[in-house]
């Protein structure tokens, strides 16, 4: 499931050549690092939909200096309010968990690489960074094992003086996550909280008159490729008054029980006062008017209780403790001291004006109409405290599942994005590619997108879950094609990222991918299921319907024992391999009347039940495949 | 917010005459005269249309809105199997959003019962406007896209302004405006209506598009079909009963 990113800037036009090419040149190259050394990567864009932005930090000046730290696409910075924007961590690790200025020295940047909302999708990341040069270049200061930090608070006066809150690796036990110290500005670290193996730090804060006061939200977390657990007896809110040294659990009025993702903010003009929204079996925002020795339940409406391990952000208006901002599928303000919510930028449940799907704010500390917002769908600057907001088109950070190329000259470039749908554009224009070049085919998230090739205009197409559709690229007239179950079959399993397969062998033919495989004949009009279950069909690892651990997630992203990769050979299109995702590699010769599990024959497979992701089919022959990706 | 434009909607339908004396009464009258009368609009006790609204390229969700007088509400929306109700009983406005894992129903916020409180008086707001504390003026003449219409103003007791466009030969409305101040700041939203049809002898647009000025996203909805008269129990827009 570790996933690299690989560029900041989107996609690569290499990548497209790569694809078009690599199956003719397997045949007589040999393939290495050497392979492609000539070639360099090229920008193509875009950022006309821009990507997910998991932290987002500022200097207030004359123009704003904004950084914003992406999901998957590095950390950029913008010296001009906004404007432009340029990358500025390319020779590291692309996703950002947390970026923080040094308060006494803005040069000072620190940056916690691992994005802490730990979607299905999420990246990993190596420790903590820092900069003495504005963002020019970086310092690795260790904690590399850490995988996601969520977190770093720097002392207001010393700036020697750090705390990196880390939620650490997603799908294992590990010792490295909790709340580390450095007091010699990152050259050794003391980890002052630890909490168990399985229990990292989700949030932290400091105490705006007294920095030796620090909260960390301690979170019990797992995920499995088929199951996320959010929550436990060991989550909880700690507090230390002598400066990360000796830490107190708090817990007088907060719920009892397993608790899970918590979100911590000290009112920096009244810090007495504190927010913390406590995931729990009922979740809710609490407040404090005592620096956290005791917390009364203010509000348990959705504006503060959704998908904690995705929206855990509270940020407390810098000069009005008793206003308070909520990250969500919305960003959602109180200007009650937490009694109630209400959404910024009206537009409607369908169409806020902005991304959905708030992870970080940012707010001028003397002007507070100037909010900074980073969603799913980029960043955006607001004026008006939140009223209306302007998108920023200038960072080319979406996070692509696939890509594909059609056979136009220059050829286009299609892919399948995280919650920004799939889009396509050119390879290369006359003047360069503007953002005005790509268009979009559809909503959701987007994973594969293939043209078909002996009609370049129809494009098959889908979005999480398996919803499949054709679509008339010039008219955008869409159908959906999805199979769905007949009269005494079972439900049929889709992967989040179903696999789709185009026929090089058939005009028209397609596949596709649940627990069985489905053929096509006639562009997807109907199909023809062509095996059995193909998975282990393990019942333990299809309860996605119960996934999500004290907050039920079900979106999908669980889904287990599918088809996750699919191949037909060029050459005999009888000859089809399957690859699922909890460990199978089946192959048919018959054009699916037979198959066969050869996953026990795969040298080196590095365990059963791990995923086999992109067989692809030597074109020497129809025997065998190439390689396959586990 | 969505509900309030099928509601607004459905509140031209239900909209009943003024005491006609002024050139501004006169227009109200004829409109209301154009969508088939007063005495048709008031036999309507109740109604349910169904449709689908654009929620992003290619991706078109399905509603079906409730209503029965007095001030009663209910809408139902689908996305990716996922069903979020917002509904009005008369009173208070409530709300079940699936969509970011709450399970449970919850009052609205609050600047959004200010609103579904504005607008759910099913007459509309010019009908008995003095009674209601609005005040009405006919600001003149104005072309929406190439049509000739009359611009009402409408200021409610609360202060939000709403502009109707009249068509000048139909009378029916083809745009309507409204601002109101959220935290400080003026929204202005403005709705198209078109494809009028004729229900039971009631002209109803089946086209409303949506959005707030400034913001490229817009939302269209259309109406597919329209019921009315349906049995509809009170308990359907209450919130139902939280269990702890």
């Amino acid at each position: 499931m570790r996933r690299r990113s690989v560029s900041p800037v989107g996609v690569l036009a290499l990548v497209g050549s790569v694809a078009t090419t690599g199956l003719a040149a397997a045949q007589s190259a040999r393939i290495d690092a050497e392979t492609f050394g000539g070639l360099e990567a090229r920008a193509i864009g875009p950022a006309v939909m821009s990507g997910r932005v998991a932290a987002v930090e500022a200097v207030a000046g004359d123009r704003l200096t904004i950084y914003a730290g992406a999901a998957g696409g590095g950390l950029w910075k913008s010296v001009d309010g906004g404007l432009r924007f340029k990358p500025v961590f390319d020779r590291h690790t692309q996703s950002i968990g947390a970026v923080t200025v040094d308060p006494s020295t803005p040069q000072v940047v620190w940056v916690g690489t691992g994005e802490s909302w730990t979607r299905n999708s999420v990246s990993v990341g190596d420790g903590v960074y820092r900069s003495t040069d504005g963002g020019e270049t970086w310092t690795h200061l260790g904690l590399a094992a850490s995988e996601r930090i969520a977190r770093i608070a720097v002392h207001p006066k010393d700036g020697r003086i750090a705390y990196v809150c880390a939620v650490g690796p997603l799908f294992n036990d590990h010792p490295e996550r909790g709340v580390f110290r450095t007091r010699d500005a990152g050259k050794t670290w003391e980890k002052v909280l630890h909490v168990a193996d399985d229990t990292g730090c989700a949030d932290l804060a400091l105490d705006a008159e007294n920095p030796d006061i620090v909260y960390a939200a301690m979170w019990q977390v797992r995920r499995l490729p088929w199951f996320f657990t959010s929550g436990g007896p060991n989550s909880g809110l700690h507090k230390s008054v002598d400066g990360g040294s000796t830490w107190t659990k708090l817990a007088k009025g907060l719920p009892e029980g397993d608790l899970g993702r918590i979100a911590i903010a000290s009112a920096p003009s009244k810090p007495t006062i504190v927010y913390a929204t406590v995931e729990a079996r009922e979740t809710a925002l609490y407040r404090s008017e005592d620096r956290g020795a005791s917390w009364t339940r203010v509000n348990s409406s959705s504006a503060v209780t959704g998908r904690p391990f995705y929206f855990s952000r509270l940020v407390v208006d810098p000069g009005d403790p008793n206003r308070v901002y909520k990250g969500g599928l919305t960003i959602q303000v109180s200007d009650d001291g937490g009694r109630t919510f209400g959404p910024l930028g009206i537009g409607g449940i369908f169409g806020p004006s902005y991304h959905s799907d708030v992870h970080d704010v940012w707010i001028h500390p003397k002007d507070t109409d100037e909010i900074v917002i980073a969603t799913d769908g980029g960043l955006y600057l607001s004026h008006d405290r939140g009223s209306t907001f302007r998108f920023v088109g200038s960072l080319p950070i979406p996070q692509f599942y696939h890509v594909s190329v059609d056979m136009a000259w220059p050829y286009n470039v299609y892919g399948g994005l995280q919650d920004n749908s799939t889009w396509f554009g050119p390879s290369r224009r006359p003047g360069g590619i503007a953002n005005r070049h790509w268009q979009s085919l559809s909503g959701g998230d987007g994973f594969w997108a293939f043209v078909d090739p002996t009609d370049p205009d129809i494009v098959y197409n889908e979005y999480q879950g398996g919803n499949l559709f054709r679509i008339r690229r010039s008219t955008l007239e869409s159908k959906d094609i999805k199979p769905t179950p007949r009269d005494g079959e079972p439900k049929y399993r889709f992967n989040w990222n179903t696999p789709i397969h185009v026929s090089r062998s058939h005009r028209g033919r397609l596949y596709y991918g649940a627990q069985f495989l489905f053929r096509s004949d006639d562009q997807g009009e109907s199909w023809e299921r062509i095996s059995p279950d193909l998975t282990t069909n393990d019942p333990a690892k299809q309860k996605q319907d119960e996934s999500g651990g004290l907050t039920l997630d079900n979106s999908t992203a669980e889904n287990h024992c599918t088809i996750f990769s699919i191949a037909e050979s060029p050459r005999n299109g009888s000859v089809i391999w399957v690859g699922t995702d909890d460990g199978h590699v089946q192959v048919t010769r018959d054009g699916g009347r037979s198959w066969t599990n050869v996953s026990g024959a795969i040298p080196g497979r590095p365990a059963p039940g791990c995923r086999a992701s992109r067989p692809r089919i030597s074109t020497k022959g129809p025997r065998s495949p190439r390689s396959t990706d586990t | 917010m969505f509900a309030r434009r099928l509601l607004g909607l459905a509140l031209g339908v239900l909209a009943a005459s003024p005491v006609a004396a002024q050139s501004v009464d006169d227009l109200i009258a004829k409109n209301l005269e154009a969508k088939g009368g007063l005495t048709r609009m008031r036999a309507v006790k109740s109604l349910r249309m169904t449709g689908l609204i654009t929620i992003g390229p290619g991706m078109e969700a399905p509603v079906t809105l409730e209503i029965k007088r007095p001030n009663m509400m209910r809408l139902e929306f689908t996305i990716q199997g996922m069903t979020g109700t917002q509904a009005f009983d008369g009173k208070a406005g409530w709300m079940l959003m699936p969509f970011a894992g709450s399970a449970k129903p919850e009052p609205m916020p609050p600047d959004v019962q200010d609103v579904i409180a504005e607008q759910a008086d099913v007459d509309g707001p010019l009908v008995d406007y003095k009674d209601k504390g609005h005040t009405v003026e006919l600001v003149g003449k104005e072309a929406v896209e190439g049509t000739d219409t009359y611009k009402i103003k409408v200021t409610t007791k609360k202060g939000t302004v709403r502009h109707f466009y009249l068509d000048a030969e139909y009378f029916l409305e083809v745009k309507e405006e409204s601002r109101r101040t959220v935290r400080g700041t003026e929204i202005e939203t403005d709705t198209i209506y078109g494809d009028y049809k004729e229900v039971d002898g009631l002209m109803m647009a089946h086209s409303i598009d949506t959005g707030q000025k400034g913001a490229p996203q817009r939302q269209k909805i259309t109406i597919q079909k329209v019921e009315l008269n349906v049995d509809l129990d009170d308990a359907r827009f209450k919130m139902p009963e939280i269990k702890q």
